[in-house]
């Protein structure tokens, strides 16, 4: 035992950790990738630093073709993992076995696919303890590698159950991103320690290869086809490239960078690899090649370098018993004990399952260590090599998952039990028990690792082939077939639109509580903030995300099988999940985050989806589709205008949620006889607006399964013009019967004339002559207000081509004198300070009608007992005519649009709006103008109207 | 969604490529370290494509 060798271990140790801890510090993205390579490269960690050295050994350039192998699912990332990506971020699965599990369905793939990654870990573990012995023997003496070992087996029992409970990742992140750091560190001491000491320089060193043709050596013929084929499948399924690669804390850009950064670390990692072995090659010490890491620097007398080597092999492989074990412990929990768990019976369920997770990895640990102790003969690279051949019976099942759809669950489990029987009986089983004579006989060939290259590609091609025949016989069911298609890599994710049988979000927390219990509340939340909901949520669509969502951590927690289960025992679709046609609401918001990753037609077909969705939204005319369900499923702009409900509230919820009076008016309209109908009345607050509705025609055999369209386009304006242009008529009408019982009245009226006039004649002074007086007073006035009528109704018809010379104040006063005849029951006087004397050039009618609609606002707007002021002055070629009330005045808003149609401050149903803009054109006509101020001359209320009228 | 483009680009590395670089790399004249470059110049392109990645997330 060194000292000096201990304390270097210690130190590196140390400082491993302090610099991963500095790398996780930064927070810098540079960083972070680093730490997620530097933790690939620690999963194969001891490959590289011992069996690399001994596979060079072995096999020469192989070994860099086979590296390269490895690192190729990486560089490839596009075809395998972004597309396992893009699943994970919809489905959610934390291991392999759950997403296996997912894609071929049933509890025999999970239990088998487990059994079957647990045995083909197996070796990995041993290869670890392999590591950890050669470790320890080489750097303690005989008495203390026991105890060692011991404690170092406490040291993982204790990391495991630190791991378990707290963060898993970010814990067991610092440990693994240390030990790859300390391994890249060794790898390049060590080479620069035996370039410099062993050949003194590079030249030197490529002149002695040169020399002793060792490039030939390299070169030799080797069973490299079988090498690289196992490294390349074995990369795919090994538990951790992929549970860091498909992690949900890992994002998209962080994990692309493995497609560079690891692949460059493993070839940084290789090139030293030939130099330190022909340095011992020189060197010749009495240990094998798959030691030289920390071998060669302790002949070379560098305790520091060898206790860096020592070092980190010690921390990759204690990290790798750890993360694979725990790993492992989860499947085989998932798979196994979790589909039968009844949840809510179990109190602090987490810390359960966080236990059991404890003892089953550290179980796992003692087996291994148990089987390392039956093991004898075989090298950290035998173990790689039979472990990979094991993992890579799992790949073409992962692959078919992702590209052949038509890989059914028979052909893969029977695939995947004969390839793994074959591994085990070859590659395994000779291990533990010696060749069999009798299969050795019958094959013709060795058995155990003296023909790994042979039994190892069989064994692949045996899963490979009867995968291929038994998916090729049988259909698949529906269920199969969908999984299937929904895992495909140039699959999206289309939910189905079904209902659940939960309306609500406390619902679905009560649903839950059946299975989950009191945990129930705290996944919805957690559900509910991961989406963005609130807990008032009623929207099917937003309750199907929901019930995604929480498929999806379930997932997470319980694995594939528990998951699923809990979530048809509580929250079932209503009724069945297929035939139903897909849940476009999720479609478009999927296709509103991910459209920009589309290529060629899908992208070309979605800029047409994006066109077709802006033209239905921008349409004038309200656009409504309602599943048969009774589910909204657009609401365009329009319709959004006409009820004041936003689109994002409407779209996803269903019809008979909307808010009254639409959710009667569109539920009487679905239910009605008729597909169209014209100015439907509606009360809306307390305004009446009229609709037309229409509905596209039931074709329950469209693709559409029978959604139903309707366009509703808004009325009121025109039928508000209708109703006034009617009225304006009715008024029309009257006037005309007016001028007619004028005239009519005008014929007794000069009769009951003369009758006074003589009465008044033959009785003059007499009390009968001054009633007679009266009587012809009476009839005079009666006769003006008959005379004003006939003018007035005259209307367009009395309208003269050229404008006379008219005396303003007999028009003012014709005016009031007709205003008074309204029905008004309205005290407002009528203070008219006009000059007799102004006359203006006008037409009288339409003076008269300009005046009698001035008046009438005025009088609307005063209160009673107020009054209205008419002044006029001259103004040289105009006169100024003023009419100012004090009433509540005209908004500010409106007042720069009083003179154009329907503008009104009046009350809805109280005026037209019509008034001012026919003020303001019969003023066009006379050659005069129109304007009003708000609030009134001279006071800080009220309203004036200022005409100006020629008066030359 | 799947990118044929790139699916294109590797089958044609793969077919024309790959066995030039190998045949270059394994020359019995050439130096040792020759493999590696190879491999370099992968992982070179590896980080070309992902660098014209385009990227939902912000």
């Amino acid at each position: 035992m060194n000292p000096e060798t201990l304390l270097a271990i210690i130190g590196c140790l140390a400082l491993g950790g302090l610099s991963a801890e500095a790398l996780l510090r930064l927070k810098h993205p540079m960083a972070n990738a680093l730490i997620l390579n530097l933790m690939l490269v620690a999963g194969s960690g001891v490959l590289m630093a011992m069996g690399g050295l001994e596979l060079a050994g072995r096999y020469g350039y192989t070994l860099v073709i086979a590296m390269i192998a490895f690192t190729l699912i990486f560089l490839f990332s596009p075809l395998i993992l972004f597309p396992l990506r893009r699943l994970v971020e919809v489905i959610k699965f934390a291991t392999l076995v759950d997403f296996l599990t997912f894609r071929y369905r049933g509890g025999a793939v999970a239990k088998m696919t487990c059994v079957c990654l647990v045995a083909a870990s197996m070796p990995l573990f041993l290869a670890q303890f392999f590591a950890l012995r050669s470790i320890l023997e080489f750097n303690l003496s005989p008495e203390l590698q026991s105890p060692t070992m011991l404690a170092l087996l406490l040291l993982i029992g204790l990391i495991v159950a630190r791991a378990v409970r707290s963060d898993t990742a970010s814990y067991l992140s610092r440990m693994m991103a240390s030990a790859g750091l300390l391994l890249v560190l060794a790898m390049g001491a060590t080479v620069w320690l035996c370039i410099d000491s062993v050949f003194g320089g590079v030249d030197a060193m490529n002149q002695w290869v040169e020399r002793s043709g060792q490039t030939a050596i390299l070169r030799r013929e080797n069973p490299a086809y079988s090498i690289i084929s196992i490294f390349l499948f074995a990369s795919f399924a090994l538990p951790l490239n992929f549970n860091l690669l498909i992690s949900n804390q890992i994002s998209d850009r962080l994990s692309s960078s493995t497609a560079y950064i690891y692949p460059l670390l493993t070839l940084l990692l290789c090139i030293p690899v030939l130099p330190i072995l022909w340095a011992g090659s020189i060197l010749e010490p009495t240990f094998p090649p798959q030691d030289y890491l920390y071998v060669l620097p302790a002949v070379l007398e560098s305790e520091i370098i060898s206790g860096l080597g020592s070092a980190s092999i010690l921390l990759l492989s204690l990290s790798l018993l750890v993360s694979l074990s725990i790993m492992l412990s989860r499947m085989i929990l998932n798979s196994f004990v979790l589909p039968d768990k009844v949840f809510h019976r179990q109190p602090k369920l987490d810390k359960w399952i966080a236990q059991r997770i404890t003892l089953s990895s550290l179980l796992l640990v003692v087996v291994a260590l148990l089987l390392d102790t039956i093991v004898a003969g075989l090298s950290v690279t035998d173990f790689y090599l039979i472990g990979f051949a094991g993992l890579a019976q799992l790949t073409p099942g992962m692959l078919a998952a992702l590209y052949l759809p038509s890989v059914s669950r028979r052909g893969f489990l029977i695939g995947l039990s004969a390839g793994i029987s074959l591994w085990f009986a070859t590659l395994v089983l000779p291990v533990f028990s010696g060749s069999w004579s009798g299969f050795e006989a019958y094959t013709g060939v060795a058995l155990g690792m003296e023909n790994w290259h042979i039994w190892s590609i069989e064994a692949l091609l045996v899963n490979i082939l009867l995968c291929t025949l038994f998916s090729s016989f049988g259909k698949m069911d529906d269920e199969q077939a969908s999984y299937a298609r929904l895992c495909m890599a140039d699959n999206v994710y289309v939910p189905a639109r079904v209902r659940l049988d939960q309306v609500s979000v406390d619902e679905v927390k009560l649903s839950l509580q059946k299975s989950l219990g009191d945990s129930a509340a705290s996944e919805v939340d957690s559900a509910l903030d991961e989406l963005g909901l609130n807990a008032s949520e009623r929207r099917p669509a937003a309750l199907r995300q929901l019930r995604d969502q929480l498929s999806a951590s379930l997932n997470l927690r319980f694995g594939v099988l528990a998951a699923h289960r809990v979530m048809q025992q509580t929250l079932p679709f209503r009724p069945s999940i297929k035939n139903q046609p897909d849940d476009i609401y999720l479609i478009e918001s999927m296709l509103a985050i991910h459209g920009g990753r589309l290529t060629g037609l899908a992208s070309e077909l979605n800029k047409l989806r994006v066109h077709h969705r802006e033209v239905l939204d921008n349409l004038p005319i309200g656009l409504i589709a309602i599943a048969q369900s009774g589910e909204i499923l657009k609401w365009n702009t329009a319709i959004a205008d006409y009820t004041q409900i936003d689109k994002e509230v409407a779209i996803g919820g269903a019809i008979d949620e909307l808010a009254q009076p639409w959710q009667s008016f569109i539920d009487d309209f679905l239910t009605a006889d008729t597909p169209a109908q014209d100015n439907v009345k509606l009360l809306v607050g307390e305004q009446t607006r009229w609709f037309n509705i229409q509905r596209s025609v039931d074709k329950s055999q469209s693709e559409l399964g029978a959604d139903r369209v309707l366009l509703i386009e808004e009325q009121t304006q025109s039928m508000m013009l209708m109703q006034s242009y009617m009225e304006n008529e009715r008024l029309a009408s009257i006037g005309r019967l007016a001028a007619g019982v004028a005239h009519e009245i005008g014929n007794p009226l000069t009769g009951i004339a003369c009758i006074a006039q003589n009465l008044r004649y033959q009785r003059e002074q007499t009390p009968i002559g001054k009633s007679a007086t009266q009587i012809l007073s009476q009839t005079d006035r009666i006769d003006r207000i008959v005379k004003s009528l006939i003018n007035f109704s005259r209307g367009e018809s009395a309208r003269r081509e050229s404008l006379e010379r008219v005396q303003l104040r007999e028009i003012i006063d014709e005016a009031i004198d007709l205003l008074s005849l309204s029905d008004s029951q309205r005290r407002v006087e009528f203070i008219c300070t006009v000059d007799p004397l102004l006359h203006v050039q006008s037409d009288a009618q339409q003076l008269i009608q300009v005046f009698l609609n001035l008046f009438g606002n005025a009088l609307d707007a005063s209160p009673d007992d107020d009054s209205v002021t008419i002044a006029a002055e001259s103004l040289g070629d105009t006169v100024e005519v003023t009419i100012s009330d004090r009433g509540a005045g005209v908004d500010e808003n409106i007042q720069h649009r009083v003179f154009e149609p329907f503008v009104t401050s009046k009350e809805p149903g109280e005026g037209t709006g019509l008034g001012l803009w026919v003020v303001f054109n019969l003023m066009t006509d006379l050659g005069g103008s129109v304007s009003l101020t708000s609030p009134a001359r001279d006071s800080d209320r009220g309203s004036t109207a200022v005409m100006r009228l020629p008066c030359k | 969604m799947l990118n044929y483009r790139l699916v294109a680009a590797l089958t044609l590395l793969c077919a024309a490529v790959f066995p030039m670089a190998t045949q270059w790399a394994m020359e019995p004249s050439g130096s040792w370290f020759r493999p590696f470059v190879v491999w370099a110049l992968m992982v070179f392109s590896g980080y070309v494509v992902q660098r014209h990645r385009v990227w939902d997330e912000s």
